[in-house]
């Protein structure tokens, strides 16, 4: 997981869809801690999902409640 | 002509706020809560997202008498107008047997229930009190604002009680011919009690799964369309052409969550009779149809399509298209 934070911005910029189509089209988000939850939601809310520290948060969120289908995403991409 | 979008309060508050941040985004105007006792608190979560988004307004849909007293509803609708005036819709409906029954509650004279809610509901509302031989109550608080009182129907008696005495209608189905009588029902209430359907805000509740790709939009909606299924009596069975005889395997199906077996064993034709598939051309043809049918307010409901992200963006495309088409007339 560690080499797609160290993406630049356009990489995440990228990526960023398909893991939050993950987090918002999956039946486990309870699975996501609440503060991850309401920290992506601020993110969002101001447009800074793109930068390093949503991604990061997003990537987690995900691997949290669907780890197989991240896992593929990021699989497809490399 | 208005539009809103269904939000489910299963998912956890932090989703339904992104969820509903997409929604601003894409032009809607309020989102309605559905009320189910084994998900999160639809009156708790109007609280929460009403004071994050001051522009859209929130409709919990629907609570019925049997859960919640007529006071408490009324309580609801009167504190959350404090929180947000005019942006407040209140949902009235007789509830879902099955999950009444799992409560240990039997759903009983559901039309004189609704229509008793109502009464009191808006007399407590309009006048802060209610009496009559058997009860007396009253609000120590005024409302803000006045609160709407929509009814959820679908048979056809509760479609005409909805006619005679709501200030909106949230009509439960997808299917156009569906849509089409249960208006005409409305409008056979409204016109026995002397009303115009102008005074009427008539909802369409809709369930849809937009997508370019038919298969997946087929699957995502599976799971609801076999509840609707489930859900459904004789007569919308065989209006639909449904073989009755599969409803209790889609029950089992269900009941086990074996998504994978439920979509092989639901024929395309009864997901297409009871949920909305297509893309963005054949959303617009059946809003267009709506509007045509009379009905002043279309909510988008779930699944909403195979990826939320672009049954957002297609959904969006929808309701600019009808808003450009407002501001050219």
């Amino acid at each position: 997981m560690r080499r797609y934070l160290e993406l630049d911005e356009e990489g995440r910029r990228k990526l960023v869809d398909g893991v939050l189509e993950i987090v918002l089209s999956s039946h486990n988000a309870d699975l996501v801690p609440d503060e991850v939850g309401w920290k992506i939601s601020d993110k969002f809310r101001s447009g800074e999902l793109y930068d390093l520290h949503g991604f990061k948060l997003l990537l987690e969120a995900a691997n949290r409640c669907e780890p197989v289908k991240l896992e593929r995403l990021l699989e497809g991409i490399r | 002509m208005r539009f809103s979008l269904e939000l489910v309060p299963k998912d956890p508050l932090w989703k339904l706020e992104i969820i509903g941040l997409m929604a601003e985004n894409i032009g809607v105007d309020g989102l309605w809560l559905s009320e189910h006792p084994d998900n999160r608190s639809s009156i708790l979560t109007a609280c929460h997202l009403l004071k994050t988004f001051p522009r859209l307004w929130i409709g919990i849909g629907v609570l019925n008498p049997y859960m919640f007293h007529p006071l408490t509803i009324a309580q609801v609708a009167a504190t959350l107008s404090e929180i947000a005036p005019r942006r407040v819709y209140i949902g009235v409906g007789a509830g879902d047997r099955t999950a009444l029954e799992k409560a240990g509650i039997r759903r009983i004279h559901p039309l004189k229930r609704v229509e008793r809610c109502v009464k009191i509901v808006r007399e407590i509302l309009e006048k802060g009190f209610y009496g009559d031989e058997e009860i007396n109550m009253r609000l120590n608080f005024r409302p803000r604002s006045m609160v709407p009182i929509y009814i959820g129907a679908q048979g056809r008696r509760m479609l005409r009680l909805a006619g005679r005495i709501g200030d909106g209608v949230l009509v439960n189905h997808t299917n156009p011919e569906f849509l089409e009588s249960a208006a005409n029902e409305v409008r056979i209430g409204a016109e026995e009690a002397d009303r115009r359907m102008e005074e009427i805000d008539l909802a369409a509740y809709l369930t849809i799964s937009i997508g370019e790709d038919e298969s997946k939009a087929l699957k995502a909606a599976a799971p609801y369309s076999a509840h609707i299924i489930c859900g459904a009596g004789g007569e919308f069975l065989e209006r639909l052409g449904i073989d009755p005889g599969i409803v209790e395997e889609i029950r089992r199906l269900l009941r086990v969550g074996d998504w994978v077996r439920l979509y092989q064993v639901l024929p395309p034709d009864y997901i297409k009779a009871t949920t909305f598939i297509g893309g963005v051309d054949e959303l617009k043809e059946l809003v267009a149809r709506l509007l045509k049918i009379g009905y002043t307010q279309i909510v988008f409901g779930g699944p909403f399509g195979p990826r939320v992200l672009d049954a957002f963006r297609m959904i969006g495309e929808v309701v600019k298209y009808f808003e450009e088409d407002i501001n050219r007339e």
